[in-house]
């Protein structure tokens, strides 16, 4: 069934580009147009072939996958149609813990980061001494490697790291930053610290590029800051605010690395008790060998996020 | 023609033999070729490291890469490499962690010499009936590490023999600040971390002087849970009661064997090979080290690690004289002498070993009917005994259950449907 499947696929565009050229070479046309067709057909066809290999298959195969009780490791690979998904909502308490916490961690982080960018743009809107050192020291988190950058991190969160420490310095009790009830929420703290220098830079392009003249109209209407700011601003920022809410929320829901490294491999982490989405897929597939039910929860995953960044073009769209 | 023929066979044979005369054999095949080896310790694999060098000088015509990865790296990697065929050809690891891939029929199975080998060297209270696969190297046990400064300013002059006066030692070695917190932990408890770290603290620290083991032998190659019997149930009950009721330590001291070394910990349960460490560290701590305390029974988890050769290793004899000559009698004292892993060879002279550290000395003797239990040897047991961890960080992290005792039974009953259930899905589930 799976070997079927397999070569199926590919069956199906060896034949549909087979088709293609049949038609070309059996449908009445003048031989200048059959050459010209001919030569688009042959240079669409490899490039569409390697389209479907990189990008469809994956894609295809995880589906695939997902109907079966996938054990690399095991020669035969019992189909079990829907059951996958079924086990994910019925039984599957990791799934479920997991995609609370993927909600709440986008339920969070993705408004403070929007608003952060935001407040951080308009600061820096207009250009002053320094202003571009600030425009990179923001944005350089978003650059850098984040692996280390969650070392660096778990570090300052230890029970000795520099946030205790400052808490101490103000009297303050030591917090247990990366227990099992505060992991989930220092991680969105340094989500969050790492992504907003995107936002900041694409709210300040935009903001950049909004004319002077809407700003000198309003303020003869006697228009103050706010009214400036609601009326003017926000609407022109329409477009970059509805692609930093689909960015901001795609960064949520695939946040992987900053948990991962965070959270796993050291006797002071909460471990696998603090799950994400991807995170559960990843332990699924590569640590008990589950690749069926991963694809299962990969498929749910995209599911999600295609839903919400539709819903979120659609609002977009109703609103201009 | 024939005859031409019949020269030419001659001819090539020929030169075959003597090219083949120029290199060792082991078994009867060539020792000549390449091959990796995949490790997850990275003491060992320091050792080890310049075991390869020797190798490669006395066989010019062998080549062996060492590659180490964490512990957890270690896993997905091999669940990845090992269908793919691109996994290490020597593994190191021991039965349980690799008995997906032996019951898939993706490790060699040892030829006979190596067999011989086994039953002649390795010690025999660690040897095992049936399916061998692993040539141990290495093996460990869990002793009771005491700071001995710290006993005797409470008045103690020895280490807990049973769990129950390992609580009460705790109780008046810890220190608590001025708001009856615990500052310094009377024991060190494993209350967090990923891998297998804090299912197999709470195994050995509580479960298994009571006698218990996670999941028990129903019949032919099936199994149950057993975290719904009292005993599971009074395991993690211990562990509340540390934390909660007597607080003897507490999620904000430091822990493991760090926080032993910097004085934060007074007991601890570690392998033998944190001695290295802790001369390293804390040269100047006084700490004795004892057998594991007991209750039901006395007696400690025991992981034999071992080397297993990849079914699609090319250079097998190769492999299994590489395994051989790592584990020379010199070579398997200098391992223990370094890293500080328990030695797993019976017919070798630790003497020397001790002489350079006599804290290793004592290290197999052990009070009598002091037991080793080992991991169960199942597919089930590599998804049960993380999501084991998983489960007892989230329990131990419930200061409601520490004086509920019918919520923590509820917990435990869950828990043990969800391991039956994977023992269930591996088909090796059987009912008590």
């Amino acid at each position: 069934m799976e070997k079927l499947i397999f070569f199926g696929q590919f069956a199906v565009v060896a034949v549909l580009s087979i088709v293609t050229f049949a038609i070309i070479l059996a449908k009445p046309m003048s031989a200048v147009r059959r050459k010209q067709l001919l030569f688009v057909a042959s240079i669409l066809v490899p490039v569409l072939a390697i389209f479907f290999i990189v990008r469809i298959y994956p894609m295809l195969q995880t589906l695939i996958i997902s109907l079966f009780k996938y054990d690399p490791i095991r020669p035969v690979k019992p189909f079990r149609g829907l059951g996958n998904y079924v086990q994910l909502f019925t039984r599957d308490e990791q799934f479920q813990q997991s995609m609370r916490n993927t909600l709440l961690f986008a339920g969070i982080t993705v408004p403070v980061n929007m608003l952060i960018g935001l407040c951080l743009a308009l600061v820096l809107q207009r250009r002053f001494r320094g202003s571009s050192f600030f425009e990179s020291l923001f944005f350089i988190p978003y650059i850098a490697p984040i692996v280390p950058m969650a070392i660096v991190w778990q570090w300052m969160y230890a029970a000795d790291g520099v946030f205790n420490q400052i808490i101490l310095a103000l009297g303050a009790g030591k917090v247990a930053w990366m227990s099992l009830h505060t992991a989930l929420y220092s991680i969105m703290i340094m989500f969050i610290w790492q992504m907003n220098g995107y936002l900041m830079l694409i709210f300040l392009v935009g903001l950049r590029g909004i004319p002077d003249m809407y700003y000198e109209v309003a303020s003869i209407d006697g228009a103050n800051w706010w009214v400036q700011f609601t009326r003017v601003t926000l609407p022109l920022l329409r477009p970059i605010t509805l692609y930093g809410l689909i960015v901001a929320t795609l960064w949520a829901f695939m946040v992987f690395s900053q948990v991962f490294v965070m959270t796993q491999g050291s006797d002071v982490a909460p471990g696998a008790a603090v799950q994400v989405l991807v995170l559960d897929i990843y332990q699924k597939g590569f640590t008990y060998r589950k690749m069926g039910l991963a694809s299962a929860e990969a498929v749910m995953l995209l599911l999600i996020i295609l839903v919400i960044t539709l819903a979120q073009l659609r609002l977009g769209k109703a609103k201009e | 023609m024939k005859k031409l023929v019949l020269v030419m066979l001659i001819t090539c044979s020929l030169v075959l033999s003597l090219s083949a005369g120029g290199q060792q054999e082991a078994g009867g095949q060539s020792l000549a070729g390449e091959i990796t080896f995949w490790q997850s310790y990275p003491a060992v694999n320091e050792v080890y490291s310049e075991y390869a060098v020797q190798y490669m000088e006395e066989h010019p015509e062998s080549k062996i890469t060492l590659s180490l990865f964490t512990a957890r790296a270690f896993d997905d990697k091999l669940n990845t490499a090992m269908p793919a065929g691109t996994a290490g050809d020597i593994l190191e690891g021991w039965d349980g962690q690799l008995w997906a891939y032996i019951s898939a029929g993706l490790l060699a199975e040892p030829p006979g010499y190596m067999l011989d080998y086994y039953r002649e060297t390795t010690m025999k209270f660690l040897q095992r009936e049936g399916d061998i696969y692993g040539m141990p190297t290495f093996v460990g046990l869990k002793y009771l590490f005491w700071n001995q400064d710290w006993f005797a300013d409470v008045g103690l002059n020895r280490a807990p023999t049973t769990i129950t006066e390992m609580m009460e030692y705790a109780k008046k070695l810890t220190v608590y600040d001025n708001s009856g917190q615990p500052v310094k932990a009377g024991l060190a408890f494993r209350v967090s971390g990923g891998g297998y770290g804090v299912a197999e603290k709470w195994w050995m620290k509580t479960l298994g002087p009571m006698g218990k083991a996670p999941i028990e032998v129903t019949g032919e190659k099936k199994w149950a849970s057993n975290f719904d019997t009292p005993e599971a149930v009074a395991s993690v009950q211990y562990y509340l009661d540390g934390l909660y009721n007597y607080k003897v330590d507490s999620f904000d001291i430091e822990r493991d064997i760090a926080a032993f070394a910097k004085g934060k910990a007074a007991m601890i349960q570690k392998e033998s090979q944190a001695i290295p460490f802790l001369s390293d560290t804390a040269p100047d701590l006084k700490y004795g080290i004892a057998p594991m305390p007991g209750d039901k029974i006395r007696g400690t988890l025991a992981v034999i690690i071992g080397n297993y050769v990849n079914a699609d290793c090319k250079n097998k004899a190769l492999a299994w004289d590489v395994i051989k000559f790592f584990n020379t009698p010199e070579r398997h004292r200098k391992m223990f002498l370094e890293t500080g892993w328990n030695p797993v060879r019976g017919d070798v002279d630790y003497g020397p070993v001790y002489d350079a550290k006599p804290k290793f000395a004592g290290l197999m003797d052990f009070p009598s009917g002091y037991e080793a239990y080992f991991y169960p040897i199942n597919n089930s047991w590599s998804e049960i005994w993380p999501k084991t961890g998983e489960w007892l960080t989230k329990m131990y992290a419930r200061k409601d259950l520490a004086n509920d005792r019918a919520a923590l039974q509820a917990e435990c009953k869950k828990f043990s449907d969800t391991v039956n259930q994977i023992l269930k899905e591996n088909d090796e589930f059987a009912a008590k």
